[in-house]
């Protein structure tokens, strides 16, 4: 319990703690830089498991749509076209990304926060888009794993 | 015992509003989950004040009450696997008695970045979310050194002129 009146000032050890966790977490971005070169794939899951591994060489831009269970792929003029997602008005989970230049980005979903969306585009092995609402995440790997049930291009 | 249980219930209220400008604010600098934690004022001056089972108590109600106005059941769980690795951080902090209460405060930002990160990696089932470690652990230490220090300031005046 703290007696009226009394001030409270911070410590030295408030402070060195604040530096050394500051220092830790340079410390592990620093030495990340050298782990995570540019990947070749990027995997996405579903609650854990794998759903598909993409390229990221492909050229031009590939569109990808995760509605409930199922994955699409489409180009970009069969995206344009299609105009698949009145925003909004979808009644089970979607995410969907585009590829584009050895980049993923995520640009629609029906996530309440948005988080996916909002993510930067990821290249690097090891960087990933999670949207936790959904269970959908998008994860740069090197190369293409064993353990796959199937391949979507 | 009539005034504190006033105080907690406007100590609560408090808590609620502090929660929603936090989800209306966007706080986005990349660091997927990293917040203000504005909550935590409330938290830290009660532990500072009353003690543990009176802030434990506040952010316990907050959290359902903000969960089932603004949030859903998912949201919850994140709250409260942060809510409740920050608080016993800042419990056993405080129980050392090496640190004020910017200190404290820096561990409970740490430590509720480092709860949620668990309970998303359970929920996605990839280790995924561990990329974001050393991001979520500079910001936790960060927000709550400055959550911490505004509390410091706050504790006296509200003494003061409150007689809380």
């Amino acid at each position: 319990m703290l007696e009226s009146g009394k001030k409270q000032t911070v410590k030295k050890a408030d402070v060195i703690l604040l530096v050394v966790v500051l220092i830790t977490a340079g410390i592990m971005l620093f030495f990340r830089q050298f782990i995570h070169a540019p990947g070749g794939f990027a995997r996405v899951s579903y609650d854990g498991a794998p759903v598909a591994e993409i390229p990221l060489s492909e050229k031009g831009a590939a569109y990808y749509l995760f509605v409930g269970q199922n994955f699409f792929s489409f180009t970009e003029k069969e995206w344009q076209a299609a105009n698949l997602i009145p925003a909004g008005n979808a009644e089970s989970s979607y995410n969907a990304f585009v590829c584009r230049d050895g980049e993923i980005r995520m640009i629609q979903s029906n996530c309440p926060d948005l988080i996916c969306v909002h993510h930067r585009a990821i290249s690097r092995t090891g960087e990933n888009i999670i949207c936790l609402p959904h269970g959908v995440v998008i994860e740069i790997v090197g190369a293409r794993g064993q353990e796959l049930d199937g391949v979507v291009y | 015992m009539k005034k504190k249980s006033v105080l907690l219930g406007f100590l609560l209220a408090l808590s609620m509003i502090l929660s929603y400008i936090e989800s209306i604010l966007p706080l986005n600098i990349g660091i997927p989950g990293a917040k203000l934690g504005l909550p935590n004022l409330v938290v830290v001056i009660l532990l500072y004040r009353y003690g543990g089972r009176e802030a434990l108590l506040v952010n316990t109600l907050r959290i359902l009450l903000t969960g089932f106005l603004f949030g859903n059941l998912s949201s919850i769980l994140y709250a409260f696997a942060g809510a409740l690795c920050s608080f016993f951080s800042m419990v056993v902090m405080r129980k050392t008695g090496r640190f004020s209460l910017a200190g404290v405060s820096i561990a409970g930002g740490i430590f509720h970045n480092l709860g949620q990160m668990l309970v998303a990696v359970f929920v996605v089932e990839t280790y995924a979310p561990l990329f974001y470690l050393p991001f979520l652990l500079a910001a936790g230490a960060v927000t709550g050194f400055v959550i911490g220090i505004a509390a410091m300031r706050l504790l006296p005046y509200l003494q003061r002129h409150t007689g809380f």
